[in-house]
Order: C-alpha cells, then structure tokens, then sequence
C-alpha cells in the first residue's frame, strides 16, 4: 500500500499517465537515453578526479559520481516497474563537486537523475547545493553552519541514499526508507548546524537541519491521502521539515550508533470545488540505530516510530502510530564479496498489527495486508574496486504496506505474499 | 516470545561458526615491516595521537593547528599497503573510513582524500603540498618528507 498515508487513491490517477504512455509505445529499454547525457559527462570526466597533479587542493574543485542500473522480477505483484515482466526502471545517476574557499568555506552542489518504478522520471535535478562554514576546527572539536539544499540527517543511510555502493544492499529496508516518499524526507531547503567532539573511546556528532521540504503535487495527493479519483490541485504551505540526529562512532569502528527524530508539519488549502477542507498534516518519526562489526561480520539494525496525522482535511482524520525495524547479518566471504540476510518489518498501526481493523473501518478500501509488510531479504554483494559493485538480491515479502499501487493499480488483486529477485550494477568515481 | 528464542539461537550459531572460521578479512593484509606517517617537510607537527591522527584520515578536521589545510593523501582502498595502515597504525576497520568519507563526498558535506596510484606518487605529494599527510611502508627512501609518530 506504499504510504504512512494510504497512497491508493492518488496513485490511480498517475496509473491512467503511465497507460497513455505505454499505448505510445514505451518500454524499459526507452528510458535509458533519457540519463545517456549524464553517462557521457560521467565517462568523459577524468575519472581519477582526485588523483591530479595540482600543487593545492584548496584552489581546485574536486569531482565525483556514480551510476547504477537495476533489474527487477517479481513472480507476483509488481515493484519498481511492471517488474513482473522484468523491469529496468530502477536507476540512478550523479554527479557532484565541491570545492573548498578556504579552511573556513566549501561549496558543494550535485545533480541527479532517478529513476524508481513507473512514478514519472522528473529529470535531471538539483539533488544538494550548499555552502558549509566551518567556524570552529581543532583536532578535537568542531562545528558550522551550513545553508543550501541539504539531505537530511536521517538514520544511517538517508543522506547518501541514492549513491548504490554506500547501501547496504540494492534496495534500502523499505519500513524505514520507503522509496515513494523520498521527496518529502530526503532534503530541504533548509539551514543546518553540525558539530563533533573527539572522545578519548570514539566521536560525538551532531547535525540538525531546518528548513521547507522540496515537495511536488504527486506528492500532496499522497500527503493528504486523497479520494479515489478526486486528485486535488490544492497546495501546501508553511511546510517545515526539522531533523535532528545524535551520531556516536566508537574510534576503531567496531560499532556506532544513532539517534534520528524528524517532523514533517504543513497547512494544506483545497483548490476550488474540491471535496476536501483546509487542514493540517504532520508526520513524525523517531529512529534509533546501530551497527557492530565483529571479525568478519556486521550486524546493522534500526527501529523506527512514526506518528502521522492528518487533521480536517478528510471527512474522517487519519492518525495512525506505527513502527518499522529491520536488523541485517552481513558476512564478509573476502573483503570484495559480502553476503547478508535482513529481516524488515513495518506496521502502520501498532494497535491493529493484522490490520483487521484497517480493513473493517474502511469499509473495503483497504485490505489486512495493507497494514503491515514482512521483509526477507537474502543477497550477495561484490565489490571489486572501490569504482565498481555488482549485487542480487531475493526478497520474500509478506504484506502490502510499501507496495505501491501506482505499479499494481487492479488492488484487489495484489497479493499478499510475493517474491522478488533484484539485480543491480553499479559504477563510481 | 517463541520467534525470539529462534533468533536468537540463529545468531549464537552464527557466531560459533565464525569463531571457528578463517582469520578475518581485516586480517588478511599482509605487512612487511610496518607503516609509517609521512608529512610535508615545513610542517611543525612532529607528533600526534592516536585519536588525532584518525579524525585526520577521517577527513573530519580540516587544519593544522597553524592553520595549514589539511590534505589526505591515500592508496586506493585495495591497496594492501592502505590496509595495512589502516590496520597497524590506525587501528580501524577500512569500511568505516570509506563510510566517512563517502557521506562527506555524496552528500556534499565535506570532501574525500586525494588518491594517489602508488607510494612513489604519495612521496611526491607529500612533498608538494603544504599541509599534506600521507603513509608509506617503513624502509622506502623519503628524505624529502617529514615523519610523525603517533604518541
């Protein structure tokens, strides 16, 4: 079902774009010209960016990048593209630079294209732009200011989250990642302040961000959970996003923790003759995580709680409390070659985990199965150079909750437990 | 509660297993003589310690305390020598200076290191730059730079 809201009724409308453009002929194979410019720019960039012979660092501008390419089979439902035929439609590339004024002053900007699933490619975006002050730098403490479009600091994942090599499997645990609602939690425009503090056993971090989330109508329709077939042309205001973490890595690595908290609140106005009222939605999550490393292995787990509401937009408010965690046991076969295997849970209400009640108060929109999804994730990653990283994964899912119905619009018919098989082929610089 | 046990059971198997298994990957490095700290020859740092020298390599200070910029010079992160200091100066595990840095370079807040392809172009680098810090292995000529011992 794909939503802390329920996403189902907005997505229909993007099913009936995603029909017309497949009448006029489009494939998977289609959508791969529309990031070649990047693939260029990335193949003709020095790709040893880094490694130039310049006297200074602090008056060149260092460049870096990446680009992967996904394949996606699914025996039943459809995830990340019409995947039950095998899909392309899961793809990703960058490119960034920064450069450093002064010991003080570094800018830093990245443009992307992502592609994920049959959600309509938006281009080539501005990903981040920031200009960071460091006001204070000793060896033991340190702390600035930053401004631009940031990522914010989110769990340990969300900020590099669409760089593949630094995932720890293809696809992120979707409780905690969930790909469909990337925009309103990956970035603002916002100002930040961070800080660390060495420790004499490891490093304190700290990184808060503030600042207006970078939404798009796709994304209102979702926020305010809208009728079947009644899309809204309304807007939101005053939207504000705030994220706080509290970051602790011991110094030799063996293991770090985190915790995350961040909120999403905005005022949302109908647009004319529509069914809907003015009203306000806040969403809110608090994470924890960790990671230890043991000899060859990891073990990385994180748990979140959210809270969602949605107040006087609806004939009926939607506020739900609910959890998502996953842990993963990763074995490293050879420094290159990594196994692991992950288990992910999501819940949307803690209080109907069955989703009996989801089902019953609903009247039929909404299945049991909608409430929760149950994650198994088998995979194998290799990485034979820091530039290159190819990975397979299995999914075994039980559950609907982050399956979006934008891919699998005849919702009566998706089924609760499906099988996923990801592949995945990655390059950086 | 059940389910719990299962896991549980799961994870000290697992455990067991690996305790009976080859040495680690973080072990499998292999090291010559040890590896040592080099720095430009005009920077007046002679020591540091052990936490200073891995916020450095962190990439999270970004000067001396003169005020110099720092400049990070590495091998590549399968260089056995790289692992090697990582593992017998530094000792930290090598994914989690790569996980700094890449949050540093992918998320545009902050930078990563200079890359140098073998320790003939780090000596020269090292040399070059004014504030730059690098490693090499000890016993390889390098009059031209300045070592740092770790206190």
């Amino acid at each position: 079902m794909n939503r802390f809201l329920p996403l189902r009724f907005a997505s229909r409308r993007s099913w009936n774009h995603d029909q017309r453009q497949r009448r006029a002929g489009g494939s998977a194979l289609e959508q791969i010209p529309r990031y070649a410019a990047i693939i260029a720019v990335l193949l003709t960039t020095n790709v040893h960016a880094n490694d130039s012979d310049q006297s200074s660092l602090s008056d060149t501008i260092n460049w870096h990048g990446f680009l992967s390419q996904g394949f996606t089979y699914t025996d039943e439902n459809n995830f990340l593209g019409s995947s039950s035929d095998g899909s392309f439609k899961f793809n990703e590339a960058g490119l960034n630079a920064s450069w450093r004024a002064n010991n003080q002053l570094q800018f830093s900007a990245q443009a992307l294209y992502k592609q994920i699933g049959n959600a309509e490619p938006k281009g080539i975006q501005l990903d981040h732009a920031i200009a960071d002050w460091r006001v204070i730098d000793t060896f033991d403490f340190g702390a600035g200011l930053r401004a631009g479009r940031l990522k914010n600091p989110y769990g340990f994942y969300n900020e590099t989250r669409d760089t593949a090599a630094t995932r720890p499997s293809i696809l992120l645990p979707e409780s905690i990642y969930i790909d469909y609602l990337r925009a309103v939690l990956h970035s603002s425009d916002s100002v930040g302040i961070y800080g660390h503090q060495e420790l004499k056993t490891g490093t304190l971090s700290f990184s808060a961000v503030y600042g207006k989330p970078i939404l798009n109508d796709q994304i209102i329709s979702v926020l305010i959970n809208t009728y079947p077939g009644v899309p809204t042309r309304g807007d939101i205001r005053d939207e504000l996003a705030k994220a706080y973490r509290l970051d602790y890595e011991d110094a030799s690595g063996q293991w770090r923790s985190a915790i995350s908290y961040i909120i999403f609140d905005g005022n949302f106005t109908p647009g004319t003759g529509e069914p809907y009222s003015a009203g306000n939605i806040r969403n809110e999550q608090l994470l924890f995580s960790a990671e230890l490393n043991w000899q060859d292995w990891q073990l990385v787990g994180e748990y979140q709680i959210r809270e969602t509401e949605n107040n006087g937009i609806l004939a009926v408010d939607f506020n739900k409390k609910g959890t998502g965690y996953y842990v993963q046991l990763g074995y490293h076969f050879t420094s290159a070659l990594k196994g692991y295997f992950r288990k992910d849970t999501v819940f949307l209400d803690d209080s109907d985990k069955s989703g009996k009640k989801l089902e019953l108060e609903s009247g039929g929109a909404f299945f049991a199965r909608d409430a929760f999804a149950k994650d198994y994730t088998l995979g194998l990653a290799y990485q034979p150079s820091f530039e290159w990283s190819f990975g397979i994964e299995l999914h075994h899912v039980n559950g609907t909750f982050w399956l979006p119905d934008l891919e699998n619009p005849d919702v009566i018919n998706q089924e609760k437990r499906w099988n996923m098989l990801l592949l995945q082929a990655a390059y950086r610089f | 509660m059940h389910k719990q046990k299962k896991y549980l059971l799961w994870l000290i198997i697992t455990l067991l297993v690996s305790t009976f298994h080859r040495p680690g990957f973080a072990q499998d490095v292999s090291t010559s003589g040890g590896e040592i700290i080099i720095v430009h020859p005009a920077n007046p740092t002679k020591t540091l310690t052990l936490n200073q020298a891995r916020t450095i390599f962190s990439m999270r200070a970004r000067q001396w305390p003169n005020g110099t910029p720092i400049t990070v010079v590495v091998l590549n992160d399968q260089s056995p020598i790289h692992k090697a200091f990582l593992r017998n100066v530094l000792r930290i595990l090598p994914h989690q200076l790569r996980r700094n840095w890449d949050r540093y370079i992918y998320a545009g807040i902050g930078q990563g290191p200079m890359v140098v392809d073998d320790p003939l172009e780090m000596i020269e680098m090292v040399e070059k730059i004014p504030g730059a810090i690098g490693y090499i292995e000890k016993g390889v000529p390098h009059e031209q730079v300045l070592t740092l011992t770790i206190r």
